[in-house]
């Protein structure tokens, strides 16, 4: 037995520092909400913390903690939304699709931010969302024909 | 004009590419502050000592307390032992409505509200004040735009007050009531109207906090007639607590979180069955369960909770799996149901 020599893999913080721009940035794009993006983040380290080394994969956990959270915050139907943010990147193009993209149904959104930004394959967002694939399947076509309908 | 998959799929992806970008980080290279900070050791003991107080409130469940009258009918709270009971707060400012109302358990709940200057929440919990103050003191140390301001008194209770947007006005109010940690969080409040609304906060008695309550709300006094009308429809499987969801215990419950404690533990219960009548052999088991899940796809609560929640689509694959071939492929192709239902439907997390 060689616990004494033990040591973690990756360190809380480092990850922290390498991550967690990236998470609150995936989380803005499925909450719509950038304090709302930034709570929930650092919610996931908090839940990472107590239990940090014994996490198979620290990212693959924060990042599911993160879409899980967005999720719960969409259940909360009496929470009130926030008010539409002005234009993010002032190039109208790209302004007029995020509002495009900010109102379809949130699960909707969910899907298309998990495929088209986390460039992940539908299995992995099925398994992210905890949804079957065939369901994950609809919501991406359901999402992508209504996006094309207004964007045309 | 038609756009193809490709000019749309490429679209999409520089939309949310630049969108994600414009998101950054004044404090990059930040330490995270649960770990780096000093405060540390204070911030995991006073976890760990929430979680012992909410092992020791969940063990003192059983133990009914009398509660004040509630509305109208003889309440019964499960106080946090030593507690006057959980905050009953209202926004009184004018323009101001309350919008909903959860308390998943006597430790720990919330409101929202809505006005003229955007949202308010205001949420309560056993043993976080130190967390919590912990947590906005250490962002205020690592962010420029971030800072302490004055303290407030909020309904007699002296409040350290953060303005904590990353882009905008927004402010937080921390203080604490006996055992209860409160935080009350505006959305697009300036400096000035957050003062006004921390100082419209009040305290009131039950009867006037119920009737508060808008219809989107249980009350204590409804709880046992709503939760009787949401099991209309829906098949009981054996152990189904029914009595234990229709005790109000003095506490509100949001409509749309009490219909997925009400429906949680059936579908859970039913799904059980099945699997383990399929490893027993016993046909006739498997059969009710199948029978009774089938029914699933009519339960009018989850029709209710399908406009905003993936959970009713969630039951209704399970209910189509154990009818079929018994395989689910949110895991990877073809996974055994009893294989993914507890983790999937959050059988093993309660319906808090």
């Amino acid at each position: 037995m060689s616990e004494l020599n033990t040591e973690p893999r990756a360190a809380i913080e480092d990850v922290y520092r390498d991550e967690r721009l990236g998470l609150i940035r995936l989380a803005f794009l499925l909450t719509g909400a950038r304090d709302q993006a930034e709570d929930i983040v650092q919610s996931a380290f908090e839940a990472a913390q107590p239990r940090w080394d014994e996490l198979d994969d620290p990212r693959a956990f924060l990042r599911r903690v993160v879409v899980n959270r967005a999720q719960d915050l969409h259940r909360r139907r009496y929470r009130p939304r926030p008010r539409p943010e002005p234009p993010v990147t002032h190039i109208p193009e790209l302004d007029e699709t995020w509002a495009e993209l900010r109102r379809l149904p949130d699960r909707q959104r969910a899907v298309v931010v998990l495929r088209f930004y986390e460039d992940l394959p539908l299995t992995d967002i099925a398994r992210l969302l905890d949804r079957p694939e065939g369901t994950v399947r609809s919501d991406l076509h359901r999402a992508l024909a209504q996006l094309r309908r207004t964007l045309a | 004009m038609t756009i193809t998959d490709h000019e749309l799929d490429d679209h999409l992806r520089r939309t949310l590419r630049a969108v994600a970008e414009t998101v950054t980080l004044d404090d990059d290279g930040a330490a995270l502050p649960t770990v780096a900070q000093p405060s540390r050791r204070r911030r995991v003991l006073a976890v760990l000592a929430a979680a012992a107080a909410v092992a020791l409130v969940a063990g003192a469940l059983a133990v009914a307390r009398p509660f004040g009258g509630g509305d109208g009918q003889a309440d019964f709270s499960t106080q946090v032992p030593g507690s006057a009971g959980p905050p009953r707060l209202l926004v009184t400012a004018p323009g101001w409505e309350l919008t909903g109302a959860d308390e998943p358990s006597p430790e720990r709940g919330e409101m929202t509200f809505a006005g003229p200057d955007g949202g308010l929440s205001l949420e309560w919990q056993v043993g976080l004040y130190d967390v919590w103050l912990d947590t906005f003191t250490a962002d205020v140390a690592e962010n420029e735009t971030k800072v302490r301001v004055d303290d407030l008194t909020v309904a007699g209770h002296q409040a350290a007050v953060f303005r904590v947007g990353h882009d905008g006005p927004d402010y937080v109010a921390v203080w604490a009531d006996g055992d209860y940690a409160v935080k009350l969080r505006s959305m697009f409040a300036d400096r000035g109207s957050f003062g006004d609304l921390a100082a419209s906060v009040q305290a009131v008695d039950p009867q006037t906090w119920f009737a508060a309550m808008p219809a989107n709300v249980i009350r204590p006094a409804d709880r046992a007639a709503v939760v009787d009308q949401m099991l209309a429809d829906i098949p009981l499987p054996a152990g189904y607590d029914r009595a234990g969801l229709e005790a109000a215990n003095g506490l509100v419950a949001d409509r749309f979180h009490l219909g997925f404690r009400v429906t949680l533990p059936a579908a859970c219960g039913w799904i059980g069955q099945w699997v383990d009548a399929i490893a027993a052999g016993n046909t006739a088991a498997a059969q009710q369960a199948i029978d009774a899940m089938d029914t699933s796809f009519d339960w009018n609560v989850l029709q209710e909770m399908n406009d905003s929640s993936m959970f009713p689509q969630s039951v209704w694959d399970f209910a189509t799996a154990i009818a079929t071939d018994g395989m689910v492929s949110n895991r990877g192709p073809d996974t055994p149901v009893a294989d993914a239902y507890v983790e999937a439907l959050g059988c093993d997390t309660g319906a808090g």
